[in-house]
Formats: C-alpha cells, sequence, structure tokens
C-alpha cells in the first residue's frame, strides 16, 4: 500500500515536470536570435507587450552607410544619465566609417564606454539581462546582443541593522541588493580564494543567490551539498532568504533550525573563516550561513571583540538564561505543586500567602501568563514606534500590578514570568524555541512535577542529539565532543590561543595561525627599572 | 548490520559508566554483598582487576570476531546452541531493562511522587528509551557524552559537601573479617557489572580499534572511583548497619545536607541528574535488547522492533516483580551473582573453547 502511494506521487511529479517542461520550450526557450533587426524589435515589442516600464529606443549609427540599430532597458532598473552618457551619445556621435558587417565588433571594442559587457545569442538570456537591470543593445546584420551593465536603482543605503546590536565592533549591516552585501563581504576578505557562485532560483521570480564560501577553507563536500539542494529547489518565487532556509534545512520537522542567518558582514565573514558556507539572497539583508549548530545561538559578534574575560563570563550567563527562560516556569510550577518540601520554609511561607486568594491553580496561572507575555511582545513588535510604549504601560502597570492587587494572580507568578521573559532576550537566536519548549515543560512540569520536566529534557536533549546541519552533529562540540572546539564554546579564548578553526566542520585546512603568539614584553625591558 | 552508527570510545566508556553509576546511585546493591562491613570500599577497589580479569573472554572473543557483537559470533561459532545463546543474552538484556525499569519507578513513587501509579513511569520512560533506541547508538552516545560530565561533577560536589559531615572512624576497623571476604566482595561486585557485555555488543561499532583495551581500563577506573566517592558518605555517615536497611541510602545521605541553613535540599540536584542518567541507562538497555534481537532474527534494520519490543517490557515489569523487596531478594548476591557470571564469563568461554578448538575466526595480532 505504501510503496504504491510512493509509486503514484513519483508519477505525478514525473507528469507535472514533463508539463513545466512543456511550457517552457513552447514559449521562447533557446530561440536564437535573428540577423535582421526588425525580426528582432518584433520579438521584443511582443514579449514585452503590456509592459509599460520598458524603454526601447530605435536610432541610427554612422555617418555615410548607416546602421540601424536599438537600445532595451527597463526603467528605474538603469543609470539613465550614464545610458544616455556613454551609449547613446557615443554611439549617435560615431565619426567612424561602419557597415553592418563589422559595427558589432567596432562599437564594442572602440565605442562603447561601459567595462561589463556580454555577448548572447538567444532571445532568453537577452530578456533575462533586460529584466535585471541591464541594457541591451540590437545591432542590424548580427544575430549577438550586447549586454551592458549600467544598472542603478534606488536602495537603501547600508545602515545599522536592526537585530544584533553591538557596542563594539563594526555597525554597518547588510542591504537588500546582493552587489552590495557581496562587495561588503569582499571589503573585509581580500583573497581570491573567497568564491561567490551565483545561482538563479525562482521560475516567477529569477532570483539570484550566492553561494560564498573560502575554497582554502571550507570543506568541499559541505560546499557540494549545499550547491546540490540549492540546485534542487524549484519553486516559484524567493522573497526572502527564509525561503531558501525552508528548502535546505536538514530537519524541516524540528523545532530546532539548522541554518543560521545573520544581518552582519562581519558576522558572515567570521563564519566564512572558521569553513562555514554563506548563502547571500538578493532581496534581504539576511545571509544564510551553514552549517548551523547549536552552540552558535551562544556567541556573539562582540565576543570576540571584547577581551575574553568578561566575554567568558557572559557566556556562562547566556547558558544560565538560556536554563531559566526555558525551565523556570515549569519549575516553579512543579515546585508548588508537587515539591513543596524542596523548598526552603520561609520561601515556603511567603509563596504560599501571596498564593493563597488567587482563583487559579498555578499550571492554569503560568500558562495565562506566558500566554499574555507573549501577545505583549508580539504587539511590541508589530506596534508603530510612538504606540509601543502604550503596550508597555498597559502591560507592566495593568496586567502586572493591577492584576497582583486584585488578587487575580500571584505576584511570584509574575516574577517568574518577568524573569523568563529578561532571560530569554539575552539569546535572541533562539527566542522562539524558548518560547516553544517552555510552553511543553510548563505543562509537563504540571502534571508529572519534576519527573515530568527532567523527562521533557530528556526527550528534547535525544532530539537535538539527533539533529544534523548538512551532516555535522547539530550538538558538536558538545556531543560528539571536541575537545579543542570547546575553546570558543565554554570559554572565549584569546585569540592568540585559538589556533585552531573549528574542527567538526571538517575543513581542509584547520590551522588558524602560528603558536606562540601570546604577547610578552621586550626582553631588553626586563628588569630595566 | 543493522546499526550503521559508528561511536568513539571516550563516548562508549561514558555511556557504560553513567549506566553503571546510576544503579549505584539509586540502591547501592553491593551494600549487603560480603564482607557485608565497613569495608565495602575496599572491595569496590579490589574489583578492577577482578573486572578485568572476567572481561578477559569477552575481549579474546573480539579479537577474533571483531565485526560482530556477542549475538553474531556465538551463531557463527555454534551454530544452533549459538542461536540458543543469542536468546538467552536478548532475554538477558531485556531482563536487565525490567529489573532498571522496575527499581526505578520504585525508587520515584517512594522517594519523590508517591500518589502516582508506577505504572505511568514505566510507561513514560520506555517510550523515552524507545525514541532514543530509535535514534540510534550515536545519539544515546551523544546524549551521555552530553550529560556524564555534568553526573560526576555533581556527584563529586555533592560528596565535598558531605566532608564536614562523615566520620572516617566508622571505616574502621580496616579489613575486619580478613582479606577473603573484601575479596569476594570485589568479586560480587564485578560480577554485577553487566555492563562488560554491553561493552562486548558495541565493540564492532567502535571507530577506532586501537583503543579497546583503554574501554575496558578507563570505564571500570572510573566506574570503581565513583563508587568509592559515593560509598564513603554512606558508610561514614549511617554506619553500614543502618544503611543496610535502606532502601536508597545515597539519596537519604543527600537528604542530610545542610551548610549554614542555606545550602539544602540538595536532592532535588540529585534527583535531577538522577533521572537523567537513569533515562540513559534505560535507553541503553532497551537499545542492546532490540539490537541483540535483530541479530539474532537477522533483520536488516533494528528500528520497527523497538516499539514492539518497548510495548511488551510494560506488562512484564509490572508482571514479573510483585515488590521491592521480592526485586531486592533477587538483586542480592545470592542470586544474581551466578546469574550474571553464566552470562559474563560461562558462555563467552564456553563459545571462546569452542572457537578455539574448530580454530574459527581470524585472529588479529
Amino acid at each position: 500500500m505504501k510503496k504504491i502511494f510512493i509509486h503514484k506521487k513519483k508519477l505525478k511529479r514525473l507528469v507535472l515536470r514533463n508539463d513545466m517542461q512543456n511550457i517552457d520550450s513552447s514559449s521562447k526557450d533557446s530561440q536564437l536570435l535573428s540577423r535582421e533587426l526588425t525580426v528582432n524589435l518584433d520579438t521584443i515589442n511582443t514579449i514585452f507587450e503590456g509592459t509599460s516600464d520598458i524603454i526601447i529606443r530605435e536610432f541610427k549609427i554612422g555617418t555615410e552607410q548607416q546602421v540601424k540599430a536599438f537600445l532595451v532597458y527597463v526603467i528605474g532598473l538603469v543609470n539613465e544619465a550614464s545610458v544616455n552618457e556613454n551609449l547613446l551619445k557615443s554611439l549617435l556621435f560615431l565619426r567612424q566609417a561602419i557597415n553592418e558587417h563589422n559595427a558589432l565588433t567596432l562599437i564594442k571594442e572602440s565605442v562603447l564606454s561601459v567595462a561589463s559587457i556580454q555577448e548572447f545569442k538567444t532571445v532568453e538570456k537577452a530578456i533575462d539581462a533586460i529584466l535585471s537591470g541591464d541594457t541591451a543593445l540590437f545591432i542590424d546584420g548580427s544575430d549577438t546582443v550586447l549586454i551592458c551593465s549600467i544598472r542603478g536603482w534606488e536602495a537603501r543605503g547600508v545602515d545599522e541593522p536592526q537585530t544584533e546590536a553591538v557596542v563594539r565592533g563594526p555597525r554597518e549591516g547588510f542591504v537588500e541588493t546582493l552587489s552590495t552585501n557581496i562587495a561588503l563581504i569582499r571589503r573585509k576578505i581580500k583573497n581570491p580564494n573567497l568564491k561567490f557562485e551565483q545561482i538563479i532560483i525562482g521560475k516567477q521570480t529569477k532570483t539570484n543567490v550566492c553561494v560564498a564560501y573560502m575554497k582554502n577553507i571550507a570543506n568541499k563536500k559541505i560546499v557540494q551539498e549545499v550547491k546540490d539542494r540549492l540546485n534542487r529547489i524549484e519553486t516559484d518565487s524567493i522573497l526572502e532568504s527564509g525561503y531558501i532556509e525552508s528548502f535546505i534545512e536538514d530537519a524541516p520537522h524540528s523545532l530546532f533550525p539548522t541554518v543560521g542567518n545573520t544581518e552582519k558582514p562581519d558576522i558572515a565573514c567570521a563564519k566564512l573563516l572558521e569553513g562555514r558556507v554563506a548563502i547571500i539572497t538578493d532581496g534581504t539583508p539576511f545571509v544564510l550561513t551553514v552549517p548551523y549548530l547549536f552552540v552558535e545561538a551562544f556567541q556573539n559578534s562582540e565576543d570576540y571583540y571584547s577581551r575574553p574575560f568578561y566575554t567568558t563570563f557572559i557566556r556562562w550567563l547566556r547558558w544560565l538564561s538560556f536554563f531559566i527562560s526555558t525551565f523556570l516556569p515549569a519549575l516553579y510550577v512543579a515546585v508548588t505543586t508537587f515539591h513543596q518540601e524542596l523548598l526552603p520554609p520561609t520561601l515556603l511561607m511567603s509563596i504560599a500567602a501571596s498564593e493563597e486568594g488567587t482563583p487559579f491553580p498555578a499550571i492554569i496561572e503560568a500558562i495565562l501568563m506566558q500566554i499574555i507575555y507573549e501577545i505583549l511582545r508580539e504587539a511590541g513588535v508589530r506596534l508603530p514606534r510612538p504606540v509601543g510604549q502604550a503596550v508597555s504601560i498597559v502591560g507592566a502597570l495593568v496586567i502586572g500590578e493591577a492584576a497582583v492587587s486584585a488578587g487575580l494572580i500571584g505576584a511570584p507568578m509574575v516574577v517568574i514570568v518577568a524573569l523568563t521573559a529578561i532571560s530569554s532576550f539575552v539569546i535572541p537566536p533562539i527566542v522562539d524555541i524558548n518560547s516553544i519548549s517552555r510552553f511543553v515543560l510548563l505543562i509537563l512540569g504540571g502534571v508529572a512535577g519534576l519527573y515530568g520536566i527532567m523527562l521533557g529534557f530528556a526527550f528534547i536533549l535525544v532530539h537535538q542529539c539527533s539533529l544534523r546541519s548538512l551532516g555535522v552533529p547539530y550538538m558538536s562540540p558538545l556531543a560528539p565532543g571536541t575537545l579543542s572546539d570547546l575553546k570558543d564554546v565554554l570559554i572565549r579564548a584569546p585569540w592568540w590561543s585559538m589556533l585552531t578553526r573549528p574542527r567538526v566542520l571538517g575543513g581542509a585546512n584547520s590551522t588558524r595561525q602560528e603558536p606562540s603568539q601570546k604577547p610578552k614584553p621586550p626582553k631588553e625591558d626586563k628588569g630595566a627599572k | 548490520m543493522p546499526e550503521k552508527g559508528k561511536i568513539t570510545y571516550k563516548q562508549l566508556i561514558l555511556l557504560v559508566f553513567t549506566s553503571r553509576i546510576i544503579v549505584t546511585l539509586t540502591n547501592m546493591p553491593g551494600l549487603t554483598d560480603p564482607p557485608a562491613n565497613q569495608d565495602l570500599w575496599l572491595s569496590e577497589l579490589f574489583g578492577l582487576p577482578i573486572m578485568l580479569l572476567l572481561s578477559v573472554p569477552v575481549y579474546l572473543l573480539w579479537m577474533r570476531y571483531p565485526n560482530q557483537t556477542i549475538i553474531q559470533y556465538s551463531q557463527v561459532i555454534a551454530g544452533k546452541v549459538g542461536k540458543l545463546f543469542g536468546a538467552l543474552y536478548v532475554w538477558f538484556f531485556m531482563h536487565l531493562t525490567m529489573i532498571t525499569l522496575y527499581q526505578y519507578s520504585a525508587f520515584i513513587t517512594t522517594a519523590v511522587m508517591p500518589e502516582t501509579p508506577s505504572l505511568f513511569f514505566i510507561i513514560t520512560m520506555v517510550l523515552f528509551g524507545v525514541y532514543a533506541a530509535r535514534n540510534g547508538i550515536e545519539v544515546i552516545c551523544r546524549l551521555s557524552e552530553l550529560l556524564t560530565p555534568i553526573i560526576m561533577a555533581s556527584i563529586i560536589i555533592i560528596a565535598l559537601l558531605l566532608i564536614k559531615d562523615m566520620d572516617l572512624k566508622a571505616l574502621t576497623p580496616v579489613l575486619e573479617k580478613g582479606v577473603g571476604p573484601v575479596l569476594q566482595g570485589g568479586f560480587t561486585i564485578s560480577a554485577r557489572t553487566t555492563e562488560i557485555l554491553g561493552i562486548a555488543m558495541l565493540l564492532p561499532y567502535l571507530n577506532d580499534t586501537q583503543k579497546v583495551k583503554r574501554v575496558f581500563l578507563l570505564s571500570y577506573t572510573l566506574m570503581l572511583i565513583f563508587f568509592v566517592i559515593i560509598t564513603i558518605p554512606v558508610l561514614t555517615m549511617f554506619g553500614v548497619e543502618l544503611a543496610k536497611t535502606m532502601a536508597f541510602p545515597f539519596f537519604d545521605t543527600v537528604k542530610l545536607i545542610d551548610i549554614g541553613d542555606f545550602l539544602e535540599r540538595i536532592e532535588a540536584v540529585y534527583m535531577g541528574i538522577w533521572l537523567l542518567g537513569g533515562l540513559i541507562n534505560i535507553s541503553f538497555s532497551l537499545y542492546l535488547s532490540v539490537l541483540g534481537l535483530s541479530h539474532l532474527l537477522n533483520l536488516k534494520d533494528y528500528k520497527p522492533i523497538v516499539l514492539p519490543v518497548g510495548i511488551l517490557l510494560i506488562p512484564l515489569t509490572t508482571l514479573s516483580f510483585e515488590s521491592i523487596v521480592g526485586l531486592r531478594k533477587f538483586t542480592s548476591y545470592k542470586i544474581s551473582t551466578p546469574y550474571s557470571l553464566l552470562f559474563i564469563l560461562i558462555i563467552p568461554s564456553i563459545l571462546l573453547v569452542i572457537s578455539m578448538i574448530r580454530k574459527k575466526g581470524a585472529r588479529q595480532a
């Protein structure tokens, strides 16, 4: 029964794929350009019929023997001043002998003052280039179109990213333009081994997606796997890197993300230099990085720019807040419901006193408060900033203060929820995992006490241990343990002692720097004073 | 092979360590063994050479059949009788799982949640075991790798917190009954170490065959060191006679921790690590049962039988032991020592002898 089902599915997919190919081939797939300019003009005109943002400019080149030509571009995607100056002007004022036979080479080699010129022979490629913002120059008598890249459109400037704020460190963030993002990375890594490979994904949107990696550092298998997975995507549209993430992630049914994202070039560069692969998508400032391991959520770009001692302390704090934000409400409910004997008598007395008049049992109270907190948080994120303040007032005063004084909920519960919320903000990358697993553990703790919580914890751990991100175990370097990688997980070792790149990624070249670079006082200074 | 995963020798050591140490944390079965006095910790130390000796047959067999588990090579060596041996081993692992399940559920119901029926704990623990075992040995090993350091650290911290209340005089007189009973105690403690068979089942999945000797040596040493760390507080705080009457001696010891009236109720921490370790133990022995069964039946994949075996274990566990007292009778040295010796020593020795006579198996240098 199962086999038949699979078979049917496969068959359906095959049929579907054939249909798609038919549609493609029937339209304009690999249709060659004509030597006749009028034919090409007709083709372009029919394809762009009813498209008002296309400009087609016909003109003649040369003084004696005039050669007909026309330009095609999309308004708003090209720098029109530059098109006028570098294309039209130099062609219209051409004073050289020109005929249909030498026109193409002559124009390409000695007339156009444009750096990037490509030659295409098919209609499809010309159309793709025009729609990407290039200017196409068709010349009578040649079956080749000249694609001049004079792109220029309105875009947001490089800005400080809203997420991933830092006190110390570069403040520039990625923008929505692919070429700018690539340049931002290239400016930091001036090395020919840094490769950017472009792939076009999305049948309708034809989005440019770029795979970046360090050829001398990254694991070849991982790079190949990323490319394979990207090439396998057959979808209508890629509007954000999240689309790609959901197509390439290892565990689509898991709560835990196995693909990371960042908005900052310095983070992307650091990950590339560790041997990871970055996927840059046109149209979004969020760059994906793979493989993504659980411990990365506890690392922050600023960790590496500050001195190691406080950073190590902060890392431990992040782990602590992760546990607080996941377990605290559940533990509170479990202890107050099942294991009151675990509390010191004075604490027990004060909790019992404040919970005495409240109408709900602890578990209901906790779930209600958690839901209200999540609502407040979501409201705060979506609202326009001036209104956002109202949310915090309503949240803090009405729901917090008033609910306690009205005797609806106990004051300790408000403290617990607030502490949980604050702790979860310490580790922004896994806030989503945090709030869902918190609810699950809360229910388990309310049903079966400490036993339930530990059981849920063990289930989550087994699940985490079973995950992989592009073949790399998700919980590494904790499990399977790699001792040398723990220098950047449990502590943040000083830079001079971080001699190796993360071994779990299995890159070809794991040595980061020479040993014994620990700064020492110069020898002649010893005992001088 | 039903299992395609590979594990490192460190993972195997930690897994074996945890699954043994948790049993001792629960009910400290060695207390009633001879010498049954304050020399228990000495017997534990003497256990190391005896444990190594007991592992010799299994080790030699592994040398002959490096890519097979004990259930597979017993069939190669002894044919149909080997199949019977294999079936006995599968039963042994299942029985082990049942004992563990029953002990743990009894511990939780008596110590922590007296109003919940023990069936609830058995079912949930089996479900966890099924989930973990289905994920394969790699995942179980990673889990133990993640948790064992925490378990070790907690035990050491608990022991340190107890130091001020220890009365080391309770350990005297040393060797009260002479060396004989102490050695016998070492022997019974070693015979309880059924993890020897766990190692024998997992050696084929080790990624580095050079480290096998290290697995045996290090896991036993670690185990015995922690046995002593656990035993000494119990012996010095309660005295051996009182401890013998307790169902869960170490738990009761932990309850006594009280540093300056604010550091108390450490048993919550103890419960936490105990439960995590116990769950590892259960998933490990359930995994051994299903892996053994799949080898016995020559299955291509062990995953489909995990849930059926797990569900089968639930009624078996509740039916086969009447009470914790009955279980303690079984786990006392008089019954459990010959029972586990049969599996650890006798059957492997028989297999080894047959294999030597028939000169089967490629001997590795």
